[in-house]
Order: structure tokens, then sequence, then C-alpha cells
């Protein structure tokens, strides 16, 4: 199967929840260190 | 004071519902964007794209209007718990307004040729992000907790007037941007009913992990915010 700009749309996901889970990451050492 | 901030609330009982909420919808609406809605004729499979893309600039906008009656109900009240609703939410709508720029520039370089064009919507939105980081950083001011949340109160409320200005850009310039395809003024969406589908999944997915950010930032700031009261008294 040949899916056009599969690149990109790799690309868009990966940084859309990689950047939220990253933020989910902080929020987490935030709350654990009393920040 | 103190003992006002420590207390469990509502919004910290249903976090974990609203967790579970957004891993669920996020699974569902990942499947239909990415699997169930067809490829679009002109743009082909990164259409995909615009789910997550337009999901982040429609919560980016929520966020900044949250910050908004934030702010009016901390000048009107003097609650501390309004300015730590505020700063969670201006947060958040930076995280998605980056979000937004960064999926709209991935769009834009299959669809346009470029990955960047000085056009009115980009140039707003851009403008949006800078004007929140500024909210953010402007915070850091001042140490007197009564202070920063008057001055940030009084910015919250200035600020959200680029939030029309964005979304009615590229109605009252020519833009490259594509027109409003949802939001429109006579409520009458042009997408595929498959295609208004995975959107509308995705910003509910977004909607709910939205509300689960909120809760975990708030809670930090009231938290930070009892520290602060309790070393004054």
């Amino acid at each position: 199967m040949n899916i056009d700009n599969l690149g990109f749309i790799a690309a868009a996901y990966v940084i859309c929840f990689g950047a939220l889970g990253l933020y989910l990451m902080s929020l987490a050492r935030r709350r654990r260190d009393g920040e | 004071m103190i003992s006002t901030a420590a207390k469990t609330t509502t919004a910290l009982r249903a976090r974990p519902f609203l967790g579970a909420a957004s891993v669920v919808a996020l699974f569902v609406a990942l499947w239909m964007a990415l699997v169930w809605s067809p490829p679009d004729a002109a743009m082909g499979n990164v259409v995909r794209i615009l789910y997550v893309h337009v999901a982040n600039a429609w919560l980016a906008y929520l966020a900044f209007v949250v910050v908004f009656l934030a702010s009016v109900a901390y000048l009107w009240t003097k609650r501390l718990v309004f300015d730590a609703i505020a700063v969670a939410s201006a947060e958040i709508g930076v995280l998605f307004t980056g979000l937004t720029l960064v999926l709209g520039s991935i769009w834009a370089r299959p669809t346009w040729g470029v990955w960047w064009s000085w056009e009115p919507r980009l140039i707003t939105t851009a403008v949006m992000f800078a004007m929140y980081v500024g909210y953010l950083l402007v915070r850091n001011l001042s140490d007197d907790l009564e202070r920063r949340a008057t001055r940030a109160a009084v910015l919250g409320i200035v600020l959200v007037v680029d939030v029309p200005i964005v979304h009615l850009s590229v109605t009252w310039m020519n833009a490259l941007h594509q027109l409003p395809s949802v939001l429109r003024p006579d409520l009458s969406p042009t997408l595929d009913p498959s295609m208004l589908a995975s959107l509308i999944a995705m910003t509910i997915a977004f909607t709910f992990l939205y509300a689960y950010l909120m809760t975990a930032r708030v809670d930090i700031e009231r938290r930070r915010q009892a520290r602060v009261l309790e070393a004054r008294a």
C-alpha cells in the first residue's frame, strides 16, 4: 500500500503527541518536586 | 485561605475520569483520523494532519477564552483560585498554539510547497503565541501573589482580542490559508461528513485532554499559592 506524504503525516502525529507527552511528564515532575 | 487551597475540589476528584476519557477518546479519534476517514480528493492523505492541526487551534481559542473569563472573575472576586485557572489555561493554550503552528507548517510544505508564508492567519497566530508567552513571562516580574494576579488578569483580558482576529483574519484579507470550513457564519460546514466526524471526534478528545491537563496544572498552582501564603503567615 502506497500512502502519499506518509513522512509528513507521521512527523505531525509524533510531534503532536510527543509534545503532549512531554508536557504531561513535566506536570508530573513539577507536582512531585512541589514546584 | 490555606485550608481552601488544600481542600479536594470536585475538579480534582474528576481527574481520573478525565484521564481515562482522554485516552479512550484519543484512541477512537486516532482510528477515525488515520484509518476510517478517506483521503481528500485534492490533498490526498495529508488531510489527516488537519485533524490534529484544527483541534489544537480550536482548543487554543478555548484556552485563551478561559484565561479571559478567569481574569475577569479574579478582578471581580480577588479569589486566587481564578488566577490559578488563568495561568494554567494560558500555559496549555501556549502549548496548543505552538503545536498549531508546527502542525500547520508540516501540512503546508506538501500542500503549498512552503513551510511558512507571511499571510494573515499565520502572522496573527504567531503574534497570539508570542503574546501569551509574554503573559507567562510578565507573571514572573513580581513575587507578590496579589500584585502578580492583578497584572496578569488585566493582560489576560486585553490579549483575548487577538482570538477573533486570528479566526476572522482569513475573511478580512486575501489569504493563502483556506477559509473556515466548519466555524462559518452560516453554520453550514463544507466538509465531507466522514471528515467532519473525524474532526469532531479529535476535538472532543482534545477537550477531555485539556480538562485533564487543567485539573493537574491548577492543582500545582494552588499548592504553590498555599505554600506562599503559609510562608507569609
